[in-house]
């Protein structure tokens, strides 16, 4: 009976695992074949609607044979990999620190929108000062000690360095 | 003559510190984990842009090579590699560690290095003049085939996957497509908005894919704090001649891989330490701590970078990521490397390759006193550095061109470089052909123009066009692809 079971766990790992695959398979795939299609609808536009321009043709021709070599190949490699897959794929290890690169992601994107309303210097601060709690989990003061001194510091080699990065509120450097 | 008076301009105090900065700056960015020579290059390039060109293009190459030590350094003390590289030294040169020899591990890595990068820069002052002078009769069809050949060879030899390369390379030819044609000034890939009319700058999507993609990647990943003394440095005498027989051979056979696009350091590592493996007479002791794996893969890396740039200089065609910014650096001053650049800007190649001897000398007496230094950088936590070069990065990507646009490309590349690593697609390939697809497309329409019978009567295309497919047939055979960043 035991036996029975983890056999049948087994198969069952396997199918998620297969799953699992198989659907980023099916988004990467989707993905590529989205971008083929704008290139091609793109490359269509220019031929068809720009024919008073010189060159338009080649223009748009490069486009078109770019969207379709990337809709062929992808059909091809999807194909190609859902036969595969069937029969080589294995049980995923556990991993939990996928989410580390997207809290990453989510944290930057909000640094670089403020940028521009609050200056490099003020959302610098606020960003590693973010970024050293939740992923270096340091006390207040740790974090104030390296995060105030590297956006100041950095802002003073920037402007050093001649290079003119958005102000914000702050009126330094 | 020309090389002399080059190594003259090299050897004034401006140039000797241009080189001293760059092998500096280099070995302490590629020291850091998760940081490979690319990505080195790719953060530190805006901040080198405000140097003259000569400094510059000399700062930019001595930063590759010492990123490149500074990665190996990693390897050997903490089993980090800093790029896949990295990784064949990191087999033995680790061990070697375990083993309470971790001095002359780095002695003989940079020794290795030292020796390979010289006998690689006499070849580029050598072999690179020859190739520029043969490019001057190449016309359209033969720059279209070795566009082809090109990107075929870095699709056979990058990634695990043939046909995945082969969608990266078409993927990479659009996104350098978006923008004005420059031929008919008509927008293509805009969708109506005015920022994309500019299209996406080569150095964004850079630091983005190599140095934001590489810290998302590594935030997997916890070094391990180094607890081993460094001691003695120096190899004794029977170590010493297996590693220079080994670095001897893997010299020799990288310079010639060299030469291929496609062939990047990474690969030239793994072929080398695989042929060193294979002509022992005691392989079982590669992977527990033979020199010789460790002197292999550092020459080769150092061999295979100097012939890289031998396409560039004389072709105008980048053999890998680094080597496309180091022609994003050229054009940046209007220099077209390609046929004419050894005769239009003679003194600045020759300063150039002279820099090769200059920062292979500067490297060796900079980085084994040094040594204690980077291995203390590399025990900051992750959790500090990151932040950082993540900050660097996009401070990097909006000196570009002082627009948010580049932070935000820099950012989407990021996401899509840590995306493409930890799905499975290859990164070398994308690059490439940002770089070389408006080459490809430039030639082809030409051809066209012409008219397409030109090819007919042109066998160098068709000789590119069977050197490509030799290429694959090669990588098939010895199964010599990998996922490579560098």
């Amino acid at each position: 009976m035991q036996e029975r079971v983890t056999k049948l766990s087994a198969e069952e790992n396997s199918q998620n695992a297969y799953s699992a695959t198989l659907l980023d398979s099916l988004v990467d795939m989707s993905l590529l074949l989205l971008i083929g299609f704008i290139g091609i609808s793109d490359g269509l536009r220019i031929i068809l609607t720009k024919t008073d321009a010189v060159g338009s043709a080649p223009a748009g021709g490069w486009i078109v044979l770019l969207g379709a070599l990337l809709i062929a190949g992808t059909i091809k490699l999807s194909i190609k990999e859902m036969r595969s897959e069937r029969d080589t794929v294995s049980a995923p290890a556990a991993d939990n620190q996928f989410w580390l690169p997207v809290v990453a992601i989510t944290m930057l994107l909000i640094y670089i929108a403020l940028i521009e309303p609050l200056g490099y210097t003020l959302a610098t601060a606020l960003f590693m000062a973010a970024y050293l709690r939740v992923f270096g989990k340091y006390g207040v003061l740790t974090v104030a000690a390296i995060s105030l001194p590297f956006a100041f510091g950095s802002s003073w080699l920037w402007a050093v360095m001649d290079m003119m990065l958005p102000q914000g509120i702050m009126p330094w450097p | 003559m020309d090389f002399f008076n080059g190594l003259m301009t090299v050897l004034t105090p401006e140039y000797l510190a241009y080189s001293f900065i760059g092998c500096l700056l280099g070995t302490l960015v590629g020291v850091l984990p998760g940081v490979g020579a690319a990505s080195a290059v790719a953060i530190l390039f805006p901040f080198v842009t405000f140097l003259p060109p000569a400094g510059m293009i000399i700062t930019m190459a001595a930063i590759y090579y010492g990123a490149q030590y500074g990665g190996s350094t990693t390897a050997i003390l903490v089993n980090v590699p800093g790029e896949v590289s990295s990784m064949v030294t990191a087999m033995d040169g680790y061990e070697m560690t375990k083993q309470g020899k971790p001095g002359p591990a780095l002695a003989m890595a940079a020794i290795a290095s030292f020796l390979a990068g010289i006998v690689g820069a006499i070849m580029v002052v050598l072999v690179g003049p020859s190739v520029a002078r043969l490019a001057l009769l190449f016309g359209p069809a033969e720059y279209l085939g070795l566009g082809l050949f090109s990107l075929t060879a870095i699709a056979a030899l990058a990634g695990s996957s043939l046909l995945r390369a082969v969608l990266v390379t078409v993927f990479g030819m659009i996104m350098a497509s978006v923008g004005f044609d420059e031929s008919s000034g008509l927008p293509r890939l805009t969708f109506g908005t005015i920022s994309l009319l500019q299209g996406f700058d080569l150095v964004p999507v850079m630091i983005g894919l190599f140095g934001v993609g590489e810290v998302l990647a590594s935030l997997r990943e916890q070094s391990s704090p180094i607890t081993t003394r460094i001691g003695k440095l120096m190899p004794n005498r029977s170590e010493i001649r297996a590693g220079l027989g080994a670095t001897g051979r893997a010299t020799g056979i990288c310079l010639i891989l060299g030469l291929l696009p496609g062939m990047m350091p990474s690969i030239g590592s793994f072929i080398s330490y695989s042929i060193e493996r294979y002509r022992s007479l005691t392989p079982q002791r590669f992977g527990k701590g033979a020199i010789e794996g460790v002197a292999s893969a550092e020459a080769a890396n150092n061999a295979t970078a100097m012939a890289n740039l031998i396409p560039l200089l004389g072709l105008g065609i980048p053999t890998g990521p680094t080597m496309a910014l180091m022609l994003a650096a050229f054009t940046m001053y209007g220099i077209v490397p390609g046929p004419l650049l050894f005769t239009q800007q003679g003194p600045l190649v020759w300063a150039l390759i002279a820099s090769f001897f200059v920062g292979n000398v500067i490297l060796l007496i900079l980085n084994l006193p040094l040594v204690g230094l980077w291995v203390r950088l590399a025990t900051i936590p992750y959790p500090i550095l990151a932040p950082i070069i993540l900050i660097i990065c996009l401070v990097g990507a909006y000196s570009t061109r002082n627009t948010m646009f580049d932070v935000w490309t820099c950012a989407l590349f990021g996401m899509l470089g840590w995306l493409m690593r930890v799905r499975g697609w290859p990164l070398a390939p994308l690059v490439l052909a940002f770089v070389l697809g408006p080459m490809i497309e430039r030639a082809a329409r030409q051809v066209l123009a012409v008219s397409p019978e030109l090819l007919l009567h042109r066998p160098a295309f068709w000789f590119f066009i069977a050197l490509g497919g030799f290429v694959v047939w090669l990588s098939y055979r010895f199964s010599i692809r990998g996922e490579l960043t560098d």
